[in-house]
């Protein structure tokens, strides 16, 4: 189930809500049971298939962190654990990706198979190795199989994340204050889930468009075309991801839970160091603590350190996908943060404004990478965008930007769409809005959620807008044939 | 009140309110007659036939209907009514399957007890039609317009293009005075506007190179057979066979002397025969399909005037394909049959198609 639908707004969220604090004044335990059963649901969804899946996943996992908490000798058992994490994974995930490799470098002919990709397994698999990790340090003996099923069924956060620890989930769900309707959390969380919903259906999808054309046929855009469609992108990928975040931390924060920030303003960022402290930060802190840190860090030496970083930004790369574009895009991004290390003391002389500059162009330049379906796509784009050869938009571009919304107020103004300037100000309004959003004003989680009329409104006019930007006409795209 | 209970009251009220209202506003003006008839004093505009040919077929009168693909959206239905003495309705679907056109058909009889013709055209380039195939890759059917699921209408209810492209129009026309009424069938689909201009020569040959002999000659194979009558069968026979008191004419879609020249070209001309014989064959086992097919008639196919590109016609060949139809012209029988298959195989398999550039 996705939260951008009919189904999870005016349905699932309104029954779970109510129905957790209902059945916890019966007992705890009934409102464990139902939150289990809604999250079941909600992942069933997509496939019982997947369902079946993430069940044997969690009792195996949960059997081997069990064990961890019995035994003297853990280290082989624990990297047995992960290992099979990572073999389940890398089965659904890199597969096919592995086949395809093996047979262009090794000139051999395997098959690959038709695999269907369990959602968020790459989420739940971390946050099972972190249990088992966890597990073998000694910290999960108080927790029980009712306490692992919530940590990592939990809906708001199964499919894609935050990542949080159980030693800041689990805890909340055995505190029972937290287990009456608190109304500043609810509102809190409604004013959140609106943005996040907003952030995902109107502005994200919006830029999605966009890109999704460029993608379409990039031999028919011209250099500008290409600058615009990778801010697009830069865009679509914040505020998918942030909105959804901001809509996962919304609900769980309904429920009273409280789930961790996950970006922190990150287009603000002056360095790329800054911007991974502020993008996917669960990520940031579960490679740190599971893997940077186990290296040995910075602990051990300056050569060391950069061989460690790399390495972190290289797994973080393969996590995000099978396909070279991402392990590329996380070597590259390692690498910036290596460069910035060495030239630390030059850069931090450099103007604020123009650091934000480098920065932002570098990120823009990457995302670009993680899009594009190859890496001698990425290349071909570059060579066209950077050699300012086409200076002009086209139309098919603008097009994409024009919203019904934006009809309507043409409609309203009497204007036309003849003049190409006329066409570029729904673009322009959405670029303006996209970076006034980002550098202008606070993010989602540090915002104040303000408890007064006008937010009561607002909220209530935004939500109805996103529920209603749900669906649109369908449309056959009909070629003669 | 406190604070928090005084925004969150304040919050629901203001939500379900919203909502309320437009869905309140859609159900009544219903763009896509899913709900309910037309009103009066609202006009409704037709243009989308996967969102609207299901309300049609629903909220209509009629004991006609004109089915097919774009090789049907020419038809005007004053002028089958006025020739077969009919109240039709027009419901085409462009690049539409076997199996999507059957379905309409079949919705049809469901819907309306008084049905006695359904006109159809049979697209020659789907005889290969898996049964069950949907053109899902043109785009996102709307199920929850064709299922009997209330709950799974609000996407059709809260739905921005909905309200905004459908709904809005609808009020801003009555508000400015425009008269009520709905797009006549007529105009509904008609693309002759759009294809001012494009009839002749240049527009069908555009990208055609000069034709060659072809290098193999293909059959139909034994799975290819199968497929052809698994579709007939599903699609066209069987909902002859169950509606015996209802009046089917069928006709074969007239494509050009260049669809042909293709077909000569890539070695299929045999092929084509043997799978049309099959088709005609089948339908031929039902007393109530009339069987039509004009690729013999050389005037039309070879005289490119008559077409945009190698497959559609001008509407003007609609109106000559009714008449044709209510006399008899063109009608395949049990006696006739082999000899036009063998006509369209002189004629075909001997054309100079270079003689067209």
């Amino acid at each position: 189930m996705q939260f951008n639908s009919y189904i999870f707004v005016l349905f699932f969220l309104p029954v779970t809500i109510c129905g957790y604090f209902i059945l916890n004044r019966v007992n705890y335990k009934v409102g464990d049971v139902f939150l289990l059963i809604m999250s079941a649901w909600f992942y069933g969804a997509g496939g019982i298939a997947s369902l079946l899946l993430l069940g044997c996943s969690i009792c195996g996992n949960y059997a081997i962190s069990w064990i961890l908490t019995k035994i003297e000798t853990k280290k082989i058992l624990l990297a047995i654990g992960i290992l099979l994490n990572v073999i389940l994974l890398f089965y659904f995930k890199y597969f096919n990706f592995a086949i395809l490799n093996i047979n262009k470098y090794a000139n051999t002919d395997f098959v690959q198979k038709e695999i269907i990709l369990p959602l968020g397994i790459s989420f739940f698999t971390f946050q099972q190795i972190a249990y088992l990790v966890d597990s073998y340090r000694g910290e999960t003996e108080k927790n029980t199989f009712g306490d692992y099923l919530l940590y990592v069924m939990f809906f708001p956060k199964l499919l894609m994340g935050p990542l949080v620890s159980q030693r800041e989930l689990i805890p909340q769900f055995r505190d029972t204050s937290k287990r009456k309707m608190n109304p500043r959390n609810l509102i809190s969380g409604i004013q959140m889930f609106g943005a996040g919903l907003f952030k995902k259906v109107l502005l994200a999808d919006t830029f999605a468009a966009t890109v999704s054309w460029g993608f379409n046929d990039i031999s028919a855009c011209t250099s500008i075309d290409f600058f615009l469609i990778m801010l697009a992108y830069t865009f679509q990928i914040y505020f998918d991801f942030s909105g959804y975040s901001d809509m996962a931390i919304g609900i769980a924060t309904m429920l009273n839970i409280e789930l961790p920030m996950n970006f922190d303003s990150p287009y603000k960022a002056l360095s790329i160091r800054d911007f991974w402290k502020r993008w996917h930060i669960s990520l940031t802190k579960f490679l740190t603590n599971y893997l940077y840190i186990p290296l040995g860090g910075n602990r051990k030496g300056i050569m060391r350190t950069y061989i460690n970083v790399m390495i972190v930004f290289a797994v973080s790369g393969l996590w995000h996908g099978a396909n070279w574009t991402f392990v590329l895009w996380g070597l590259l991004h390692g690498a910036a943060n290596v460069g910035e290390r060495l030239l630390d003391k030059q850069y931090s002389k450099v103007p604020s404004a123009v650091r934000w500059f480098i920065t932002f162009m570098i990120v823009n330049v990457l995302w670009l990478l993680f899009r594009a379906n190859s890496v001698t796509e990425w290349g071909m784009i570059l060579k066209q965008m950077f050699s300012f050869s086409d200076m002009k938009i086209s139309n098919g571009l603008l097009d994409t930007f024009i919203l019904e919304e934006f009809r309507v107020i043409f409609t309203l103004l009497h204007v036309t769409y003849a003049n190409t300037l006329v066409n570029a100000v729904p673009m322009i309004t959405m670029f303006v809005l996209g970076f006034a959003i980002c550098l202008l004003f606070e993010n989602n989680y540090r915002r104040e959620k303000k408890i007064n009329s006008v937010s009561a409104v607002l909220t209530a006019i935004v939500m109805t807008w996103c529920v209603v930007s749900l669906g649109n006409e369908s449309v056959f795209i009909y070629n003669n044939f | 009140m406190v604070q928090t209970k005084k925004w969150l009251k304040m919050y629901v009220i203001l939500q379900t309110s919203f909502l309320f209202a437009i869905a309140i506003l859609v159900i009544v003006l219903d763009p896509y007659l899913h709900f309910h008839k037309p009103l009066d004093g609202f006009y409704y505009t037709l243009d989308n036939q996967r969102s609207q040919n299901d309300g049609i077929l629903k909220r209509y009168e009629y004991d006609a209907v004109i089915a097919g693909s774009s090789m049907v959206e020419n038809f005007k239905t004053t002028e089958v009514d006025e020739v077969f003495e009919v109240n039709s309705i027009k419901v085409p679907y462009a690049g539409g399957s076997y199996k999507e056109i059957n379905d309409s058909i079949e919705l049809a009889i469901e819907q309306s007890s008084d049905l006695k013709l359904v006109i159809r055209c049979l697209d020659m380039s789907r005889f290969y039609d898996d049964k069950d195939a949907m053109r899902t890759e043109m785009g996102d059917y709307p199920e929850y317009l064709y299922n009997n699921n209330p709950f799974d209408d609000v996407e059709y209810v809260f739905n921005k293009d909905v309200i905004l492209r459908r709904c809005m129009r609808m009020l801003v026309d009555r508000m400015t005075g425009r008269e009520g009424g709905v797009t006549s069938f007529d105009e509904y689909s008609n693309w002759m506007e759009d294809a001012e201009g494009v009839f002749g020569k240049e527009s069908v040959l555009k990208e055609h190179d000069a034709y060659s002999e072809p290098l193999d000659i293909h059959h139909l194979s034994d799975e290819e057979r199968t497929i052809i009558e698994e579709n007939i069968r599903q699609n066209v026979t069987d909902t002859a066979k169950n509606n015996p008191d209802i009046d089917f004419y069928y006709y074969i879609s007239p494509y050009s002397i260049v669809w042909w020249g293709d077909v000569y070209q890539e070695g299929n001309l045999e092929k084509q025969l043997e799978a049309e014989r099959l088709i005609i064959e089948l339908m031929l086992e039902c007393d109530n399909i009339k069987v039509y097919s004009f690729n013999n008639f050389i005037e039309i196919t070879t005289d490119l005037d008559n077409y945009m590109d190698e497959a559609h016609y001008g509407e003007w060949i609609n109106s000559e394909i009714l008449i044709n139809m209510k006399d008899g012209i063109g009608l395949l029988t049990e006696d006739n049959y082999l000899d036009y298959l063998e006509e369209e195989k002189e004629f075909y398999g001997t054309y100079d198609y270079n003689s067209l550039f």
